[in-house]
């Protein structure tokens, strides 16, 4: 006992042990959802992300540049591919324009609530990526936009080809992503994203962890029990809406392998993600509502 | 020459800024998944070897706490504690003003080793990650051990004549 007390009477050790105790307890308070940052952690984010976004400016530039001279080939045989595609899309895009105005009086006749009509509204906040922190465990991105856009926190992020991430925290002039790579079932912030098969209305799934080891997301609870309207292998998989969290119509991958879950009740598909989560030119926040009539909102 | 340590504080915050928001426009993609540079830990264990345990513990919890705050994604604190932890324990061991290069590059592998190990451990409490420590092994331990030691290779030279340049204090005042 005796023996017991010098060593706790060491008082290095004594103060080790106390910090340890503070830092498990810091961890511990800061784990999981937090309304709000305290004003020191807006301020040092706020002060640090201004200074990133000064010195990734130049950086993104010089970058950009080198990859332009490797695209340099391949951009006649581009060039003609985008120019069908922008003519189909021009008359699509009438088609669409009716469409809409159709769904819209439709819905007003029937008398959609705002939250109706949220649940499959959205548009985009364009975002600049100022910082990138690699860490595999809980890979984060900040971006240059923050709650003065309207930015908030659980809201989905895109890139041009896939979903990317969920904000975890803002402050006025940033954002932090937290990207999906980091989904898990046990973590303790932990998403569902419902989704569906793009194209077949009644698929249903919950997006909830991602396989780090197979680079796939997971899509539990598929019930595949009508056999017209399977999920199977190529199809892309959307938000559904459904659940209040996402809006519909955010793209997350495309189907590689369907199997039965652990019980055999339901199916699991693997699904390979569009978005690749290197390259990190521009994101997308996806707001939930109609565009704000005025304003400088980047459709 | 009062201004050099300030000076070098402020030039590890633009180290800081650079591994955050310029290296990962230049690295391979195909690198990006398995890296995680932190750079300023190892400019930290230099700290630790030629200056003194308790300024590179500091710099540590500092410099930990603000990757944090930053890139705030499940909670506060791993950084902190990782660095600050293992800048100290490093510090004790090994602190030698004159120590030569296979010393401080051992000590970087140390480091970068123990951290990596820390930081895996720290995650794995709190149930963010679920796989193997092999796989973590593999998959980024190893591979950052080796991208901080060529990191290591680069500023030895520069770094070691800064801290020449530096006259070592007394005992008692490198407390502070």
């Amino acid at each position: 006992m005796v023996k017991l007390f010098r060593v706790l009477g060491n008082r290095k050790l004594f103060i080790l042990l106390i910090v340890l105790v503070l830092f498990v307890a810091l961890m511990g308070v800061t784990l999981g959802d937090r309304i709000g940052l305290t004003w020191p952690e807006k301020f040092v984010k706020d002060t640090v992300g201004f200074t990133q976004r000064v010195v990734n400016k130049p950086a993104t530039a010089v970058s950009g540049f080198f990859e332009d001279i490797a695209d340099l080939k391949g951009v006649y045989a581009e060039n003609d591919k985008l120019r069908i595609e922008v003519s189909r899309l021009e008359r699509d895009l009438v088609e669409y324009h009716g469409l809409q105005d159709d769904i819209d009086v439709l819905r007003d006749s029937l008398h959609f609530t705002k939250n109706q009509t949220d649940k499959v509204s959205k548009h985009y906040r364009f975002a600049q990526v100022v910082s990138v922190s690699e860490d595999v465990n809980n890979p984060t991105v900040n971006i240059d936009v923050g709650a003065k856009d309207g930015v908030e926190v659980g809201m989905a992020v895109t890139s041009i080809k896939g979903m990317v991430g969920i904000i975890s925290t803002t402050t006025d002039y940033t954002a932090t992503v937290q990207l999906i790579t980091s989904l898990s079932l046990t973590s303790p912030d932990s998403y569902a994203i419902a989704v569906t098969a793009d194209g077949k209305p009644g698929t249903f799934g919950i997006v909830e962890s991602y396989d780090k080891k197979d680079n796939r997301l997971l899509m539990t609870g598929i019930k595949n029990d009508d056999p017209n309207n399977v999920v199977k292998e190529g199809d892309k998989i959307v938000s559904s809406g459904s659940g209040g969290v996402f809006p519909a119509g955010i793209v997350l991958g495309e189907v590689r392998a369907v199997e039965s879950s652990e019980f055999g009740l339901t199916k699991t598909a693997k699904i390979y993600p569009t978005a690749n989560f290197v390259e990190w030119k521009e994101l997308f926040v996806v707001i939930p509502g109609p565009e704000p009539a005025e304003g400088a909102d980047t459709p | 020459m009062t201004w050099r340590k300030q000076f070098l504080v402020l030039l590890l915050f633009v180290l800081f800024l650079f591994e955050g928001s310029v290296l990962p426009w230049f690295l391979p993609h195909a690198w990006i998944p398995h890296l995680m540079p932190n750079l300023v830990f190892i400019c930290i264990l230099f700290v630790a070897v030629y200056r003194h345990r308790y300024a590179a513990m500091v710099l540590g919890l500092v410099f930990g706490m603000l990757h944090d705050v930053v890139y705030y994604g499940a909670m506060l604190g791993p950084y902190s504690f990782t660095m600050g932890f293992t800048a100290y324990l490093l510090g004790l061991i090994f602190q030698l003003p004159k120590a030569p290069l296979p010393v401080m590059l051992s000590v970087v592998m140390l480091g970068s080793l123990i951290m990596d190990s820390m930081l895996y451990g720290i995650y794995r409490v709190f149930n963010f990650n679920e796989q193997t420590y092999d796989w973590a092994l593999v998959q980024y331990i190893v591979p950052d051990l080796l991208f901080r030691l060529i990191f290591a290779l680069i500023v030895y030279v520069p770094i070691r004549r800064q801290f020449d340049k530096m006259p070592l204090r007394s005992k008692k005042a490198d407390k502070e």
